[in-house]
């Protein structure tokens, strides 16, 4: 019974106290039947059987009585009554051997039949001898001795059987007592019984209820007393909430507001970055001019730079020009310091020769000295020519390096071109973001709105519900008290 | 009063030769080193198809060598000689005293190939002599080489 619930402890108990009383019921009819049919066979037989029995007495006295009358008067009427008597005495003894059941009663019953006959037999010549005698004063002939006895005999049988049948009758009266007892003594027994299992069954509940329904009683009152602390608790949380949600409140109207210059300023970006998308297309046409003069400019370059070659290479031929001149000069230099040694021993007319070679010699080293410096002029040319080939070059290379770092901001303008114009779609979506933004914060205002709200009806249903954990607590108490664990 | 001589430099000196002793001028020609001979004998080259020994005449005269821009050929007692020597100056006088013989300065062995000192715009001038220039010796290894040629 540990397991099953209180209802169903009661039920049972309840189920458990009515079959005892249904039992104690059916146990009780049932005694009271035997008893009632015991109580009919006693009076069935006190009535039946013993009347029967006394009626015989009475037939016998009734017959004896009418044929004395018809022996003292000899009226026909008295014998037909003691016949009539007769027969119904002969009746009564065929209805007792129906009803009689003891052996020794129909014995009994059957002595009676022997002594009726036996005194039947006897009176019979006695009535016979009457009818002939019409003077009373003969009566003395009839010589009826032995009528009295059989008569005597008679009566003593019917009175044994009387007797025996009133014994039986007592005897049966006291059966049906002894058994009424019997019934008496089952119901008191199963009526104690009863109650005994219903003051068990009382107990127990009494004992469950004590226990189990104290022990939840205790429970809920423990859990009364925890949840008017949580509540207590939970109303000072939701105060403390409440007050949360106020800041939370502010401060997402200060978010709003803060969202709403957010989308302002969205906006203002998203109007700079279109005028820089135009900027940057312009720009992207500039690029374009700037590129075509800096295809000149290296056009012009490379044109310089073959011009400076050609003069290099001709600056050469004249070099070569040159060095021929000054190895003509050098030569004829030599020729004519010879010829001056030659001439130095011709006497006069090689003296002569000798001042012409020595003004060939001076022409000589002049047009030597002219070559020399054509030279040297040409060497600084041809330097500078290399000079300035090698600058133009390094332009070239500079003018090349200057167009691919050109390209490379072109390229890089027109990237920051498309990015401007990824910016421009960004900031457009920043500006759309932002407003939805701004109306999810609106939302959220109103939610946070009807969340305070809510937090203050909370903070009031945690004050109800503390109140009411109090009750819940008192009346755990008062149920406990009921149950008679007591308060605990 | 002076020779006319050919004057011509060798290395920071001007020098100067009479013109009976100078055969001709003409540009450095091919030069082979010759074992056996002085620091002043650069070799020996072929003028006009002769065997001739070529002296560096600034070696011989101030111990360094210098650039050589021409080859003089003089004549000597034993054959003709190649000086190699700078720039050449032309044809001068060389004025030369008798003072400009110092024996303190010229000394012995060199007194044998300086002749004179002279002048040109007072610039001094070696006069050179070139008869005993050449060491029998240099002559003798020139003529070992020649041999088997």
């Amino acid at each position: 019974m540990a397991k099953r619930t209180f209802g169903n402890k009661l039920g049972l108990g309840f189920g458990l106290t009515v079959a005892l009383t249904l039992i104690m019921g059916a146990s009780s009819v049932t005694a009271l039947s035997i008893v009632v049919d015991a109580k009919d066979d006693a009076i069935r037989e006190a009535v039946d059987d013993l009347g029967s029995a006394e009626h015989l007495t009475t037939k016998a006295e009734s017959r004896i009585s009418d044929y004395r009358a018809y022996l003292l008067n000899g009226n026909e009427e008295f014998l037909n009554l003691t016949a009539q008597d007769r027969e119904e005495f002969l009746e009564l003894v065929v209805q007792l051997r129906g009803t009689l059941t003891d052996p020794e009663t129909k014995a009994l019953l059957e002595a009676v039949a022997t002594t009726e006959a036996q005194h039947a037999a006897v009176l019979q010549p006695v009535i016979e001898k009457r009818k002939t005698i019409t003077d009373l004063q003969n009566i003395s002939q009839l010589n009826a001795t032995e009528v009295g006895p059989a008569r005597e005999t008679l009566q003593k049988s019917i009175s044994a059987l009387t007797t025996k049948v009133r014994a039986d009758v007592e005897t049966a009266r006291r059966d049906s007592s002894a058994r009424a007892t019997q019934g008496i003594i089952l119901i008191i027994v199963l009526g104690l019984l009863a109650m005994a299992c219903g003051g068990y069954i009382a107990w127990r509940l009494n004992r469950d209820l004590r226990r189990e329904v104290g022990a939840a009683v205790g429970h809920i009152q423990s859990s009364s007393a925890e949840l008017e602390a949580a509540a207590a608790q939970q109303a000072t949380g939701g105060r403390d909430q409440a007050s949360a949600m106020s800041e939370i409140t502010t401060t997402i109207s200060e978010l709003l507001i803060t969202s709403r210059q957010i989308a302002e300023s969205a906006q203002r970006v998203s109007k700079i970055a279109e005028d820089t998308a135009e900027a940057a297309q312009t720009g992207d046409a500039t690029i374009d001019q700037t590129r075509a003069s800096i295809s000149a400019i290296r056009t012009q370059v490379d044109q310089i730079v073959q011009h400076m070659l050609a003069l290099g290479e001709k600056s050469q031929q004249i070099g070569g020009v040159v060095d021929l001149v000054s190895e003509l000069a050098e030569q004829t230099n030599i020729l004519a310091i010879n010829a001056t040694i030659e001439a130095s021993g011709a006497g006069e007319w090689g003296r002569r020769f000798a001042v012409v070679a020595e003004e060939i010699r001076k022409l000589a080293d002049r047009t030597a000295g002219s070559a020399k410096e054509i030279r040297a002029l040409i060497d600084d040319v041809r330097g500078a020519v290399n000079t300035t080939v090698m600058a133009t070059e390094i332009g070239a290379k500079s003018v090349d390096a200057g167009s691919r770092q050109f390209d490379d901001a072109t390229s890089s303008f027109r990237r920051i071109a498309q990015l401007v114009a990824t910016t421009n779609d960004a900031t457009r979506e920043i500006e759309l973001s932002t407003k939805q933004q701004t109306t999810a914060v609106e939302q959220v205002n109103v939610a946070a709105s009807d969340t305070a709200r809510v937090t203050r009806e909370t903070e009031a249903s945690a004050v109800q519900t503390k109140q009411t954990a109090a009750h819940l607590s008192t009346l755990s108490g008062d149920l406990l008290d009921l149950v008679g664990t007591g308060r605990r | 009063m002076g020779d006319s001589s050919l004057v011509f430099r060798a290395g920071p000196l001007l020098c100067a030769l009479r013109l009976d002793e100078v055969i001709e001028t003409m540009r450095p020609l091919a030069t082979h080193p010759l074992a056996g001979t002085p620091a002043f004998v650069t070799g020996i080259c072929i003028m006009r198809g002769i065997p001739t020994l070529v002296v560096a005449v600034a070696r011989l005269l101030g111990g360094a060598g210098a650039d050589v821009s021409r080859f003089i050929a003089v004549r000597t007692e034993r054959g003709p000689v190649a000086f190699a020597t700078g720039d050449i100056h032309g044809v001068r006088t060389v004025s030369t005293s008798s003072a400009g013989r110092h024996e303190a300065l010229l000394g012995d062995a060199p007194a044998r190939l300086i002749a004179a000192v002279g002048t040109i715009d007072a610039a001094p001038v070696l006069l050179l002599q070139s008869m005993r220039l050449v060491p029998d010796e240099v002559w003798a290894a020139a003529a070992s080489l020649a041999v088997p040629s």
